[in-house]
C-alpha cells in the first residue's frame, strides 16, 4: 500500500521573501566604539539611549555621513565616538533591530525600520571645537505574540495580520501593518510594530501547499477569519495598545469550519499569469491552498464557507493591469466560476469653468497650486496654464493599500470630456482637488455621486458615468498670523468649511503667518493646531473641541480676508 | 501496487504534508456476499512510550473507493473499530495531536493495507503511531545578541529516494527573539545550517579620487586605497552550522528519534568580509554575480552578498566570508552569457576575465500515445548527483523550452509529471547524448529533445510470500533491467495485510520483481545493493495495458 506525494503546481510555495539583514537585543563584550576618519581634528561622541527608560544601549549602529558614510557600535554604556572629523555640519544616524529611531517614528509605520534614516532633520549636527555630547534615541519596538489553538491543540501555519488606523490627510484608513504564521506550537510573534493601537487577525491557511482533497465527500475542516477577541469584523474587534517595548499576548481559540472546494476558470489571461485572491471582510487577501494552471488559467481551492469577494488581477502584455471580481457566497462545493480579465476602468473627465466678470489674478501669469501629501509633505506645482485641475484618488479598499492615482486635467471649453483617468482598479476611493489661487471646484460629479462628499466607489465590468467638474474663477483668499508662545515646527493651520470638515484644508505656517488660495466662498472655522500628525481631522467629532478655539471667517467669491489664530496643543482641549 | 517516487517540484516539498491520497488500484475481487460483513479493530498507541493515544482520528477507506472515508477519534484506551466492513482492502491512516498524518506500518508514504474477509486477520490491530519530531533552537552572534531574520535550514539523511543521500527538508526564518522551530521531524539524521548577515555590516563604497588628465581637465577615477578605509564593521557571517563549524563536513548530526525534540543552538561569528572583484567587458552594461555554496557536497545555498558597479569595467563582490563559493557571472547585453566557477575566495581578490558561454537552450516535446501532451504537465530533468533540476511546464501542442542560465554539466534523469496514469517511455535527443531516461546535457548548447509518454501501462498484482505463507509490510521493488540508465522505471510497493501488493504504471518492459522483509533501510535503487536479492526474484516482461500476478519470495 503507499500514498502519493502531492506535487504542488501554479502556487508552488510562497516563500516569504525576507531580507537577511537585521537582527536582535541583549549584549556580549564591548565592539570598536571608535572611528577614525582622519579628514580632520574634530571629535563627535556621545551615547545612545533607550527613549523609554534612559538606560545605555550597547550595540547600537551610529552612523555620520562625511563624504561617505561611517558606522559605529555603541560600547557596553552605550558610548561612541568618531575622531578626525571637519569642522561643519554632519547627519547622524542610529540604529538596532528592534528598536525604532526618532526618525522612524516621525516618517510614521509606512517606512521600515533599518534603513540609513538619520536623527536630527535639517542642518544636521555641528562638529566643531566645542561640540557637546550627543545623545541619540531609541524607541524600543512593540511585539505581539501569541497562541492560536483549537480544542487545546495548537495550529500551524494559521495565518496572522496586524491592522492598524492610518491617517492620512486628515482621513481614517484601515492599514495592514504586519503579518506573519504559527509555526509548529501553535505560537505567533508580529514584531516590529511602533508604539499605536492595534487590530489582530487570524484565519486561513498560510501553507498554500495544504492538500486539496478530491471531493467534497470527505470532511476538510479550516479556520475562518476571526478578529481578537472574537469579533466577525473589524469594527467588532478589540483594540491592542501597544507601547513602545511592549510585548501584548492575545490568545485564540478558533473552532473548525467545514472548507468547500472552489473552481472555476480565469479567462483572458495574456499568458502573463494572474493572482487569484479571496478577500473576506477584512479587506485583504486571505491565503488559501490554491492550485492554479497559469496556461488554461484553471483553478482550485479549498475556502472556509462564508462571503468573499473573488478577485484575479493579471497583467496585459504591456504591463498594463487586467482584473476581474465576482462577490460570491460559499456554503457548498463551487465549480465552474468563471472569471474574465477585463482592462482596468477609465473614467471620462469633463472639466469646465463657469467664469464670472470680476474675477481676479488675471493677470497673473504663473500659478501655483500646493497641497499636502501622504507623508505630510508640502508640495507645490506650477500651472502655467491656468486652465489645468489636479485630481487625487487615494483608496479606501484596503486591498489597494499605497495605490494612490495623480492627474490634472485641463479645461475642456468645447464640453466634451476628452481626458480620463485610465487604470483605475475596481474599489473605494476618496476624491481630493488641490487648491488653486485661479479657481476653486464648485462642483464634482460622477453621475449621481457628488465627489465633493462623498467616495467615489468603481465598480468592475462597469461603464462609469463621467467625472463632471465645474470650476468657478473668483476664489477667496485667506490670510493670517498665529499668536503662539513658542512657534513649533510641525504646526498648522485648519481650514474647516462649515458643515463640511470632510473638505478641510491645510495651510502651512511660514514665520508666523499662513495664506490659503482658492476657497471657495462660504463659512469657515480657522484653527492653528502644533500638529495635525495623526489627527482625523476631516471627523466632524474629532475636531469639535477645538472649534472653541477657531476664528470663523464668512468669505464672498474674490475675498481677501485675514485672521488671527491662536495656537492650540491637540489634545490638550 | 505501484509507485515511482515522484521527484519534488521543489526542494522544499518533502517537508510540506503530503496528502493521503491513494489512487484506486484495480484488484481482483470475488463476488462480494453482501450478507458477510466484517471488521477493522485495534488501538492506537504511541510507538516509543506504548501507551494508548487519546484523541486520535483514525480514518479507512476501501481501496475501490478511496473517497468514501470513514472516521472514528479514540477515547483513553486508544481504541478504535470499524463495523459492517464489506470484504476488501482497507487502507487504514491517522493522525492525532503531535502526529503527522501516517499509514499503518507506515514506511515514508508506504504502509500496509488491511484485507478484510473470511479468514484474514483484522482484528486486534496495533496501530504504532510515531510521534513527530522537532528541532529548535536560537541564533546568536559574536556578542551573544540573538540574531533575527536568520534563514536556518534543515537538513536531513535519508533513503528514501533510492540512495543514500542528505536533502533539505525544511527552512525557516528565525524570529524577532532568535527563534526557530522545525516541527513534524520523522526520525533520523539531521543537519542544520543557518545563513545569515550581520545587520550592522559596513559595506565598503567606491571612493574616487580627482585625477589631472593630459588636456588638463579634473576627471574623478575610482580610488584603489581600500585597506585605509575599510570599516571594523565590514564583517560576514560564514554559513555556519551546529554546533558552530562552517564547514558541511563537520557539521554535527542530530539524531533524532520518534517524538524528540532536540535543541540546536547555533551561534554565529562575524570574520571580516572579502571583496572580490570581476573585471567585465566594458560593452556589456548589466552584469550580475551570484555566489552560491555547496553544502554538504550537493545543496547550491545561495550566500547574500552586495554587488556594485565602481565604474572601472569591474564588478565588486561585498560581504561575503572567506570561502569556497560558486561564483556565477550573467551578462546581458546583446548576447546573453553565463559562467560559473568555483573559486576559493581570499580578501581582494580577482578573478579572471573568461568568457562565458551562452546559456544552455532546450526545445523540446512531449507526446502521449502519439498525440501532443496536455498542457497541466511538467517536464522535469534532475540530476542525482547534484540535486540540481530543471523544470518547466509544458505549453500548447506538447511543446517545451528550458534555457538554463547555470546550467550543471551532467546527466539528468528526464520525468513528466502531473499526467495521471502516463509515464516516460522514451527520450530522443540531438545535441545531447542520451541513455534510457536519461540525458547528458554540456553548458552552452542548444538541444532538440524529444519525450513520448505512453499511458499504455501494465500493471503487476503479486503476493509476497515468507515459507508459502503471505507476508505483510514486506518492500518490494519492480527492478528495471539497466536499472542505471531507467531511475524512473522503478516501482515499489509495501505488501498488505494479505501479502498482496499491485505495482501501477508500468512501463512495458522486463523487469525482476523482488520481496525484502526488512528492506526499509536499504539504498533501493542501487544495482550494487539490490544485487543479493536479484537472484530469488520474479523475472517478467510487460507488455502494453498487460496484467500480471506473481509469487515473489520474502528474502
Amino acid at each position: 500500500m503507499y500514498r502519493k506525494s502531492f506535487l504542488p503546481f501554479g502556487f508552488c510555495a510562497q516563500i516569504c521573501a525576507v531580507c537577511v539583514l537585521f537582527v536582535a537585543v541583549s549584549r556580549g563584550k564591548a565592539m570598536a566604539q571608535t572611528a577614525q576618519i582622519s579628514q580632520g581634528d574634530y571629535k563627535l561622541f556621545g551615547t545612545v539611549v533607550n527613549a523609554i527608560t534612559g538606560e545605555p544601549i550597547r550595540r547600537a549602529l551610529v552612523q555620520i555621513v562625511v563624504t561617505q558614510t561611517f558606522g559605529v557600535l555603541s560600547d557596553s554604556e552605550g558610548k561612541f565616538e568618531f575622531e578626525g572629523l571637519p569642522e561643519g555640519r554632519l547627519h547622524v544616524g542610529v540604529r538596532k533591530p528592534g528598536f525604532f529611531n526618532e526618525s522612524d517614528i516621525k516618517a510614521g509605520p509606512v517606512i521600515a525600520s533599518g534603513g540609513l534614516s538619520f536623527g536630527p532633520e535639517g542642518d544636521g549636527t555641528k562638529v566643531g571645537p566645542d561640540t557637546p555630547p550627543l545623545t541619540l534615541k531609541l524607541i524600543p519596538e512593540g511585539v505581539i505574540f501569541g497562541r492560536i489553538d483549537t480544542n487545546g491543540e495548537p495550529l500551524e501555519y494559521i495565518s496572522v495580520k496586524i491592522f492598524a488606523i492610518g491617517i492620512h490627510e486628515g482621513g481614517k484608513y484601515w492599514e495592514q501593518r504586519g503579518e506573519t504564521a504559527t509555526d509548529a506550537d501553535g505560537a505567533f510573534r508580529a514584531s516590529n510594530l511602533q508604539p499605536g493601537t492595534y487590530y489582530v487577525m487570524v484565519g486561513g491557511m498560510w501553507n498554500s501547499v495544504a492538500r486539496i482533497r478530491p471531493s467534497a465527500k470527505e470532511k476538510e475542516q479550516g479556520y475562518g477569519e476571526v478578529f481578537y477577541n472574537n469579533a466577525e469584523d473589524m469594527n467588532g474587534a478589540t483594540p491592542i495598545e501597544v507601547s513602545p517595548g511592549q510585548q501584548a499576548e492575545t490568545n485564540f481559540s478558533l473552532k473548525p469550519t467545514s472548507m468547500f472546494r472552489v473552481s472555476g476558470t480565469i479567462n483572458g489571461l495574456q499568458g502573463q499569469g494572474a493572482d487569484l485572491s479571496f478577500i473576506g471582510s477584512s479587506g485583504v487577501p486571505a491565503r488559501f491552498p490554491t492550485h492554479f494552471n497559469p496556461i488554461n488559467g484553471q483553478f482550485e481551492t479549498m475556502v472556509p464557507g462564508g462571503a468573499y469577494t473573488l478577485e484575479a488581477r493579471g497583467f496585459n502584455k504591456d504591463g498594463s493591469v487586467l482584473s476581474a471580481n465576482l462577490p460570491i457566497r460559499v456554503n457548498s462545493d463551487l465549480s465552474g466560476i468563471q472569471l474574465t480579465l477585463a482592462p482596468a476602468i477609465s473614467i471620462p473627465v469633463d472639466v469646465r469653468r463657469e467664469d464670472v466678470a470680476q474675477a481676479r489674478g488675471t493677470d497673473l501669469t504663473i500659478n501655483y497650486y500646493s497641497g499636502v501629501d501622504a507623508a505630510g509633505h508640502p508640495y507645490r506645482g506650477n500651472f502655467a496654464d491656468a486652465s489645468v485641475v489636479g485630481l487625487h484618488l487615494r483608496p479606501r479598499t484596503m486591498s489597494l493599500q499605497n495605490q494612490e492615482i495623480t492627474s490634472s486635467f485641463r479645461v475642456n471649453p468645447g464640453g466634451q470630456p476628452q481626458s480620463q483617468i485610465a487604470n483605475i482598479e475596481p474599489g473605494r476611493y476618496v476624491v481630493t482637488f488641490p487648491l488653486n489661487s485661479r479657481w476653486y471646484v464648485q462642483s464634482a460629479q460622477c453621475g449621481s455621486v457628488d465627489l465633493l462628499h462623498e467616495d467615489l466607489t468603481i465598480a468592475t465590468e462597469s461603464q462609469s458615468p463621467p467625472i463632471e467638474i465645474v470650476l468657478r474663477n473668483d476664489p477667496a483668499t485667506l490670510t493670517g498670523s498665529i499668536s503662539s508662545e513658542s512657534p513649533e515646527a510641525d504646526a498648522k493651520v485648519l481650514v474647516v468649511p462649515d458643515g463640511a470638515a470632510t473638505r478641510t484644508q491645510v495651510a502651512y505656517i511660514h514665520d508666523g503667518h499662513f495664506e490659503m488660495d482658492g476657497l471657495a466662498p462660504g463659512d469657515y472655522s480657522v484653527i492653528a493646531l502644533n500638529t495635525v500628525q495623526g489627527l482625523e481631522y476631516t471627523n466632524p467629532e474629532v475636531i469639535a473641541p477645538y472649534l472653541a478655539h477657531a476664528q470663523h471667517v464668512s468669505l464672498q467669491g474674490s475675498q481677501k480676508s485675514d485672521v488671527n489664530v491662536e495656537l492650540v496643543q491637540v489634545g490638550k482641549q | 501496487m505501484t509507485m515511482t517516487i515522484l521527484r519534488m517540484l521543489c526542494a522544499l516539498a518533502l517537508a510540506l504534508p503530503l496528502s493521503a491520497q491513494v489512487n484506486s488500484p484495480a484488484i481482483n475481487s470475488s463476488p462480494v456476499n453482501s450478507a458477510l460483513t466484517f471488521r477493522i479493530s485495534g488501538a492506537v498507541v504511541n510507538a516509543i512510550t506504548g501507551q494508548a493515544v487519546n484523541q486520535a482520528e483514525i480514518e479507512i477507506a476501501n481501496v475501490l473507493m478511496p473517497e468514501a472515508v470513514q472516521t472514528m477519534t479514540t477515547g483513553s484506551d486508544g481504541r478504535f473499530h470499524f463495523d459492517n466492513l464489506v470484504r476488501g482492502k482497507y487502507q487504514l491512516t491517522g493522525h492525532g495531536r503531535g502526529f503527522s498524518p501516517q499509514g499503518f506500518d507506515d514506511h515514508f508514504g508506504y504502509f500496509t493495507a488491511i484485507v478484510v474477509g473470511p479468514g484474514m486477520e483484522s482484528e486486534n490491530l496495533i496501530f504504532k503511531f510515531r510521534p513527530d519530531a522537532s528541532i529548535y533552537g536560537v541564533v546568536t552572534d559574536e556578542a551573544g545578541e540573538t540574531v533575527r531574520n536568520a534563514q536556518v535550514m534543515l537538513f536531513r539523511q535519508g533513503i528514501e529516494t533510492g540512495q543514500e543521500e542528505i536533502l533539505q527538508v525544511k527552512q525557516e526564518m528565525t524570529n524577532d527573539q532568535g527563534r526557530f522551530l522545525m516541527g513534524h521531524l520523522l526520525p533520523g539524521t539531521y543537519f542544520v545550517a543557518v545563513s545569515a548577515q550581520p545587520w550592522y555590516v559596513q559595506v565598503p563604497q567606491p571612493h574616487y579620487r580627482s585625477v589631472t588628465t593630459s588636456d588638463g581637465k579634473t576627471q574623478m577615477v575610482p580610488s584603489d586605497d581600500d585597506e585605509q578605509n575599510r570599516s571594523p564593521l565590514d564583517v560576514a557571517y560564514p554559513i555556519t552550522y551546529y554546533s558552530g563549524a562552517i564547514d558541511s563536513s563537520e557539521a554535527t548530526p542530530i539524531t533524532l528519534k520518534a517524538g524528540d525534540r532536540a535543541e540546536a543552538d547555533v551561534g554565529l561569528s562575524a570574520v571580516p568580509a572579502v571583496h572580490l572583484r570581476i573585471p567585465t567587458n566594458s560593452d556589456q552594461e548589466h552584469i550580475g554575480a551570484n555566489l552560491s555554496q555547496n553544502v554538504f557536497g550537493r545543496y547550491s545555498i545561495p550566500v547574500p552578498g552586495y554587488t556594485f558597479q565602481p565604474g572601472n569595467g569591474e564588478l565588486e563582490v561585498n560581504g561575503v566570508a572567506p570561502g569556497n563559493y560558486s561564483v556565477t557571472m550573467n551578462s546581458y547585453g546583446k548576447q546573453q552569457t553565463s559562467r560559473t566557477e568555483d573559486v576559493q575566495l581570499t580578501d581582494n581578490m580577482k578573478m579572471d576575465a573568461s568568457q562565458g558561454t551562452p546559456p544552455t537552450t532546450i526545445d523540446g516535446i512531449v507526446s502521449l500515445d502519439g498525440q501532443p501532451a496536455p498542457t497541466d504537465g511538467f517536464v522535469q530533468l534532475y540530476s542525482r548527483a547534484t540535486h540540481g533540476n530543471l523544470s518547466t511546464q509544458i505549453s500548447g501542442k506538447g511543446e517545451f523550452k528550458i534555457a538554463a542560465d547555470d546550467l550543471k554539466a551532467g546527466t539528468y534523469d528526464v520525468y513528466v509529471f502531473n499526467i495521471p496514469h502516463s509515464v516516460v517511455t522514451g527520450v530522443m535527443a540531438e545535441g545531447a547524448d542520451v541513455a534510457g531516461k536519461t540525458i547528458t546535457l554540456k553548458k552552452g548548447t542548444s538541444v532538440q529533445m524529444a519525450i513520448t509518454m505512453s499511458a499504455s501501462l501494465g500493471q503487476v498484482d503479486g503476493v509476497a510470500q515468507l515459507k508459502d505463507k503471505p507476508k505483510a509490510g514486506a518492500m518490494i521493488v519492480l527492478v528495471p533491467n539497466d536499472p542505471d540508465v531507467n531511475a524512473s522505471l522503478f516501482r515499489r510497493d509495501q505488501s498488505d495485510s494479505d501479502g498482496t501488493f499491485t505495482l501501477h504504471d508500468v512501463v512495458p518492459g522486463k523487469y525482476t520483481v523482488i520481496a525484502i522483509a526488512d528492506g526499509w533501510d536499504l539504498e533501493w535503487d542501487k544495482p550494487s545493493v539490490l544485487k543479493p536479492y536479484m537472484n530469488l526474484g520474479q523475472k517478467l516482461e510487460v507488455n502494453p495495458k498487460g496484467k500480471y500476478q506473481v509469487k515473489v519470495p520474502v528474502q
